[in-house]
């Protein structure tokens, strides 16, 4: 289409820009800004870098937090790797269970998952206290050791999904050349297949990684006093007394540094690595002897298994008699009673913002997907990049950005649920910009130009052609988000104030005050809200792709 | 019925020059061919005329209307892509209906409009089916009903049959051909494929690196080829070079002799010394000279080194001289004519059968 110049397109892409710069990059800078002022706003060139690194207390946040992570991101990559593999490759049952029951895994929020393992293995956990009638014990769940199990068990889906779709895409063509060729089998994976599905294993390995980096739920429930970056970050930034505010932006940081070099580290390897593959004939299952089938099997339920755990747990003992911490067998609503009773407020706000925030996600991110795909330039290419940071930056990093910048006039949102919704909208637009950019890179633009040179003008054209055929990205790209930010709690537990208060803040104060029946409740509805949209995007994409759409 | 002028069209993208001051004159209901190799700017010069793109420089006329400001959803054009580019959420019919709901015009009419489009291209039946159900060759006779029935001023083609298989791209060309000719819709046809645009085109511009070579009836590019890039575009073509010796039979004759040491008769223009390059079509050259005494016959000899035995023609390649080989096809080959590689041959053609290559005496 001919290029006018200041044409609506244009606005989208200024909007888009404002967007970015007031609720992210400006937060950012002054995270960064404030990590080198001393006392008195003066500009102070690396005080409080060299405070960091002399002090045990400090650094050995940034040991833990980059050990954990590095350690949980090879756990998952092997686990994640090894199941993809496995139910590419070889004649395992209930293939399509196994794939639904790692992408169920995804669906609670880390810091639920943590509070599962506590309920299950905690010090009045329901096992360790079946187990006390009997005088045994088990090996604490609590520090390292617990923080490891809940990012592995939590995140190894992401790599699963990532090298399953990866190995859908290799040709079975190129097996057969490698091993025409004289390539022994286990060569031929590791010179042939892996290769091509590098760029996915990394993107697996990146969001694990940054993720991991980001949680603050995990280590606060089972960490029990073990520092990392983002717990750190939250005590000095929060603590009235003896807290340090420009050591919290150290903190920030250091974070963003982190995050950000990993995602650029990915970015250049992948785009170097990656290949136009053109898959006919997948690979083939191969048939194998019945002992290691059944070892693979045994492998295969054993992780799904695993991964079913927490949601299990919490949904089970949210229907369990409790007091405290300590849970009683039987049947009993008694704590749905008491959320009902005590946090409706919660609940309602949860489900206000999170939908808010979708809509204005979906909405921007369906034009500014368009902007990126179609008109490609130098700043769009920059839009692109700020929009994935929000992906890389962690949420206690934005919102002790958003607090630092909207606490003093002329905009003042601290306070008010505008905060919470703009951190929310913020964090989770990457989602339906990365679907519809993707599908759009689908569809080809001629379609596009047909109907305008049938007498349709450009806009509606978008409207009755671009967007019907973006329909199934939009839809997957608003679960996600939906399904991401009706659990935030990162960045939630900083913004809310008073009545504001959401159900991740909810469950939190509820597990750090022994509440956890209450906890419990309040998690199974997270779950089943996380779950019922994703659920239905995927029964809608289905029919469609039935009708051949 | 629209004719269409397009005067000095310069389109630059970056540093490339896509358009290189092109202009044509299209005439009222004929169909049109842009030709040339991958990369020549006949697609750009299609989706300029079409308003997709914008031009640097020149103008577009609809007979006397200026379509440069006119956006291209005002220009009433029917455009034919080459990937089809069917609306894959719509049905058939909708489909064809797609370009009459933007023209406001009531259902009822759009009902029979559409049924007798649908009918026009033989898919009366699959009105009700999604695209993802049809061939690719119903999925373009879809595309092609959608842009005739709004009644375009002028019909796009781009590379409409490029992704048929053989059979079916020669059924949907007739049937192109048939209906253009029917609706005596003006229509701009772009394709890389020679013998396509042979078949199908009452006019034919031939183009290469964003300049046009050549605009004539099909025949007249065959036959009288402007230069050796026209000449060996369209069709296949020997050149052979040689110097001017003097007069011919005629005004329109030479005595030549060849690089290679042969006296001829040729058609040519020029003097005495003069070089010259000339063209000879593989099937201009046969086995013995004709019994026409008004012409001139010349021979050349050569080695058979390769023989292509295809029927109803036989294509030898023959060596003539070390640094040229002759492609000949000789139709309806006799049994005990047919030679091997190795074998000695001599091929006739008549001198008017010879075709003078302007431009390029300058760079042998």
């Amino acid at each position: 289409m001919p290029r006018r110049r200041r044409d609506f397109w244009w606005s989208v892409t200024l909007l888009g820009f404002l967007t970015v710069l007031a609720f992210l990059v400006y937060p950012l800078a002054t995270v960064l800004v404030a990590s080198f002022t001393g006392e008195e706003k003066r500009f102070i060139l690396a005080e409080n870098y060299h405070r960091f690194f002399t002090h045990r207390y400090y650094y050995s946040s940034l040991i833990n937090s980059l050990y954990l992570s590095g350690l949980a991101t090879l756990g998952a990559l092997l686990v994640g790797t090894a199941l993809a593999f496995a139910v590419a490759r070889y004649p395992l049952p209930g293939k399509p269970f196994i794939r639904t029951a790692a992408n169920l895994a995804l669906l609670s929020p880390p810091f639920i998952g943590a509070y599962s393992w506590v309920v299950l293995f905690g010090r009045m956990g329901l096992v360790n206290r079946a187990l006390s009638t009997f005088g045994w014990s088990l090996p604490t769940i609590y520090g390292w050791r617990g923080i490891l199990l809940v990012f592995v068990v939590q995140y190894f889906p992401f790599v699963f999904l990532l090298v399953s779709a990866a190995l859908r895409s290799v040709d079975q063509s190129i097996e057969d050349a490698a091993l025409s060729l004289g390539s022994p089998p286990r060569r031929t994976v590791r010179t042939a297949i892996l290769p091509v599905i590098a760029p996915s294993l990394t993107a697996g390995a990146l969001l694990v990684f940054m993720a991991t980096m980001a949680d603050f739920g995990t280590p606060m429930i089972i960490g029990e006093g073990l520092r990392t970056l983002p717990t750190l970050m939250y005590g000095e930034f929060i603590n009235e007394l003896g807290g340090n505010p420009a050591m919290a932006s150290t903190l920030g940081s250091l974070l963003i540094l982190v995050n950000t070099g990993a995602l650029m580290a990915q970015r250049y390897y992948a785009f170097r690595k990656a290949y136009n593959v053109v898959c006919i004939q997948p690979l083939r299952v191969r048939r194998i002897l019945p002992g290691l089938r059944l070892a693979l099997t045994v492998f295969a339920y054993g992780v799904v298994g695993v991964a079913l755990i927490p949601s299990t747990t919490i949904i089970i003992s949210s229907f369990m008699p409790t007091r405290g911490p300590v849970m009683y067998a039987g049947l009993s609503l008694q704590s749905y009673q008491t959320i009902f009773h005590l946090v409706p407020r919660a609940i309602a706000n949860t489900f206000g913002l999170t939908a808010l925030a979708v809509a204005l996600d979906v909405l921007l991110g369906v034009l500014v997907a368009y902007v990126l795909a179609r008109r490609r330039s130098r700043a769009h290419a920059l839009l692109d990049a700020l929009i994935m940071l929000a992906y890389a930056i962690p949420g206690t990093v934005v919102g002790v950005g958003l607090i630092v910048v909207y606490n003093r006039p002329p905009v003042v949102l601290t306070g008010t649920w505008i905060i919470l919704l703009v951190s929310y909208f913020i964090r989770h637009l990457p989602y339906p910009v990365r679907s519809c950019t993707a599908m759009l890179q689908q569809i080809d633009i001629r379609v596009e130009e047909a109907s305008v040179s049938l007498g349709v003008p450009p806009f509606r054209t978008f409207l009755k052609v671009t967007i019907p055929l973006m329909f199934p990205a939009i839809l997957s790209g608003a679960a996600l988000a939906w399904m991401t930010t009706i659990g935030e709690l990162s960045s939630s537990i900083l913004l809310y104030s008073g009545p504001w208060a959401t159900m991740s803040v909810a469950i939190f104060t509820e597990v750090f005050s022994n509440h956890f029946g209450t906890a419990s409740a309040l998690a199974s509805i997270l779950i089943v809200a996380a779950f019922v949209p994703l659920f239905l995007t995927y029964r809608v994409l289905g029919e469609r792709a039935a009708l051949g759409v | 019925m629209t004719r269409v002028r397009v005067e000095g069209i310069v389109k630059r993208f970056g540093d490339t020059l896509a358009i290189d001051g092109v202009s044509l004159d299209v005439r009222p209901g004929e169909l049109f061919t842009l030709v040339g190799p991958s990369g020549c700017g006949k697609t750009t010069l299609l989706r300029i005329m079409a308003g997709l793109l914008e031009q640097d420089t020149g103008r577009v006329l609809f007979t006397e209307d200026r379509m440069d400001d006119v956006p291209s959803y005002l220009r009433n054009i029917g455009v034919v892509f080459q990937n089809y580019a069917i609306f894959p959420h719509l049905t058939v019919g909708e489909n064809i209906a797609y370009g009459l709901k933007a023209r406001r015009m009531p259902p009822d009419r759009i009902a029979t409009k559409v049924a007798e489009a649908a009918r026009m291209v033989q898919l009366e039946r699959l009105v009700d089916r999604m695209p993802a159900q049809l061939s690719g060759g119903q999925q373009q006779r879809v595309v092609l009903a959608r842009a005739l029935v709004i009644e375009p001023r002028l019909l796009l083609m781009d590379e409409p049959l490029s992704n048929l298989d053989a059979k079916l791209r020669v059924q949907i060309r007739s049937l192109i051909r048939a209906l253009q000719r029917e609706l005596r819709i003006t229509t701009i046809y772009v394709t890389h494929d020679q013998e396509e645009a042979l078949a199908i085109s009452d006019t034919i511009a031939v183009m290469d690196r964003g300049r046009i070579l050549q605009v004539g009836k099909p025949w007249e590019l065959y036959l009288r080829p402007a230069g050796s890039f026209v000449a060996d575009f369209i069709g296949t073509m020997n050149v052979l070079r040689g110097k001017i010796e003097g007069p011919g039979r005629g005004a329109e004759e030479r005595t030549v002799v060849t690089d290679f040491g042969e006296r001829w008769q040729v058609r040519a223009t020029g003097r005495p010394g003069e070089p010259i390059t000339m063209g000879i079509r593989p099937e201009s050259l046969q086995l013995e000279a004709g019994a026409n005494a008004q012409e001139s016959w010349n021979s050349l000899k050569g080695t058979v080194t390769e023989m292509v035995y295809l029927g109803a023609v036989v294509r030898y390649q023959v060596q003539v001289a070390e640094d040229l080989l002759v492609t000949a096809e000789i139709h309806n080959p006799d049994f005990s004519a047919i030679c091997g590689a190795g074998d000695r041959l001599t091929l006739w053609f008549a001198a008017s059968r010879t075709i003078p290559l302007p431009g390029e005496t300058k760079r042998a």
